[in-house]
């Protein structure tokens, strides 16, 4: 059983969720909160596989929220359910460490999708989401910085290729059909770039991405 | 005769005096009335940007939430029923549309990420809404972080915005320059097109109300703008705002 708390401020919102979640027999919603610093103590509280979390809330916002989770307990994945597409929430959202980024109007299919990906160990992101972070590279980018950061940071070809779909939102099984190369494969890539340019996980990985402008 | 002569140009050195005591007390009259307009007129600006940023407020807090929870219910009827009813489909992705409008509104109500990250990050948000809608090749280059005072960045977004806007609506362009730097302070914002249009539509739309806008709100702000038409390299306009 995968147990989720729900961390928005508009209660209409959260009990639609909270209904649509226990549509799936492996959810279990056992929390609520109406801000960020609620979510923390019940995060604290509690034992909690995910939350999902509005970013706009009072008292202490999404971002802030996910940031203090994820130093306190890193286990906690982070799902920001939001309004707001914007890159400069995007990229905060990021370097607060979160596991996945996907918009209010999305088909709960993607919700299912995402909690399902982001607890199996990927990260989860809106086809808009990743669109602007896929520009973002795009402007950036230029085959020589590709080749270029896989020298300084001693990447092989492989990974570089993994850590540009990984920006691009896709998933290791998404990776893998992509590059057609096995499931178990892409995941070895990934834990080697995650040794190798000494990080923690994918949102690390993507920001890093962001940083050096990886995409040929 | 010498006498006459001296009556009469103390006479006229007293009326130019006089004159000239009177021409200041007007200029001085005149700068007061413009500061108190200009001070009237920010003050109404201000309130109309405070309903806009509540209107906005209000629909991300109300009708956002109830559009987002109506399509998940609606969502749960369909998985649970699991009646692939085409009306059901028709109606989610009408709520699904209904979502997309609303974020455009709030959007344009007032930009949400301005208080936040600022002017620039909002004309990013801005600029890449435009060049999806019109097609436009927009390139906009901002030398440095602006700084500025937080109260005037919405004053300068809608310059800005409105600018870009006209040079989308009022000429037959392809490629839109925005160019934005900061000089000690100075904000020096240069927007250009390559409008090949001989006569010049832009340059005569000058007292349409959307050039008035930029004007009243670029004095607001104590600041000038001049635009320029040539036949052969398009359209123009460079907006100086100090200390903004």
């Amino acid at each position: 059983m995968i147990k989720i708390l729900l961390a928005d401020d508009h209660a209409v919102l959260r009990e639609g969720l909270k209904v649509a979640i226990e549509m799936e027999p492996e959810l279990e919603v056992i929390g609520e909160a109406e801000n960020g610093l609620e979510a923390l103590e019940m995060c604290c509280a509690a034992s909690i596989d995910l939350v999902i979390m509005d970013i706009k809330m009072p008292v202490m916002d999404g971002i802030q929220a996910s940031k203090k989770i994820k130093e306190k307990m890193p286990g906690i994945k982070i799902l920001l359910l939001t309004m707001y597409d914007n890159k400069e929430f995007i990229i905060d959202a990021l370097s607060a460490g979160i596991d996945g980024y996907i918009l209010k109007m999305s088909d709960m299919q993607k919700v299912y999708k995402a909690i399902y990906s982001i607890i199996s160990g990927d990260h989860y992101f809106d086809v808009e989401v990743s669109k602007l972070i896929s520009e973002d590279f795009l402007k950036k980018s230029s085959a020589q910085n590709f080749r270029g950061i896989g020298t300084v940071y001693n990447l092989t070809e492989r990974e570089l290729e993994v850590l540009k779909l990984l920006g691009r939102g896709y998933t290791s099984s998404e990776i893998a059909k992509e590059l057609q190369i096995s499931y178990y494969t892409v995941r070895n890539h990934r834990s080697n770039l995650l040794t190798k340019l000494n990080m923690k996980n994918s949102a690390e990985l993507i920001m890093f991405a962001l940083r050096e402008g990886i995409i040929n | 005769m010498v006498e006459i002569s001296i009556w009469l140009f103390a006479a006229a050195f007293v009326i130019a005096i006089t004159i000239g005591f009177f021409s200041a007390r007007l200029y001085f009259k005149k700068r007061d009335i413009q500061n108190e307009n200009r001070q009237e007129y920010r003050v109404l600006i201000d309130s109309f940007e405070d309903s806009q940023k509540y209107l906005s407020e209000k629909l991300h807090d109300t009708v956002g939430p109830l559009l987002a929870a109506a399509k998940m219910k609606l969502e749960v009827v369909q998985l649970k029923t699991k009646i692939n009813e085409p009306n059901v489909k028709d109606a989610l992705q009408k709520i699904q549309e209904a979502g997309t409008q609303l974020r455009d509104l709030i959007q344009e109500l007032h930009p949400v990420e301005i208080e936040t990250y600022g002017l620039k990050a909002s004309l990013n948000v801005f600029i890449g809404k435009l060049r999806e809608s019109t097609g436009l090749n927009i390139n906009f280059h901002c030398s440095q972080q602006i700084k500025t005072d937080k109260s005037n960045d919405i004053l300068l977004f809608r310059i800005i915005s409105q600018a870009v806007k006209n040079s989308a609506s009022k000429t037959d362009c392809r490629n839109v320059d925005l160019v934005i730097h900061q000089v000690n302070g100075t904000i020096n914002i240069l927007l250009t097109d390559d409008s090949r249009e001989s006569a010049g539509r832009y340059t005569d739309s000058y007292k349409d109300k959307e050039f008035i806008k930029i004007r009243k709100l670029t004095d607001t702000l104590g600041g000038r703008f001049r635009m320029k038409h040539t036949a052969d390299s398009g359209n123009s306009l460079q907006i100086i705002i100090p200390g903004a």
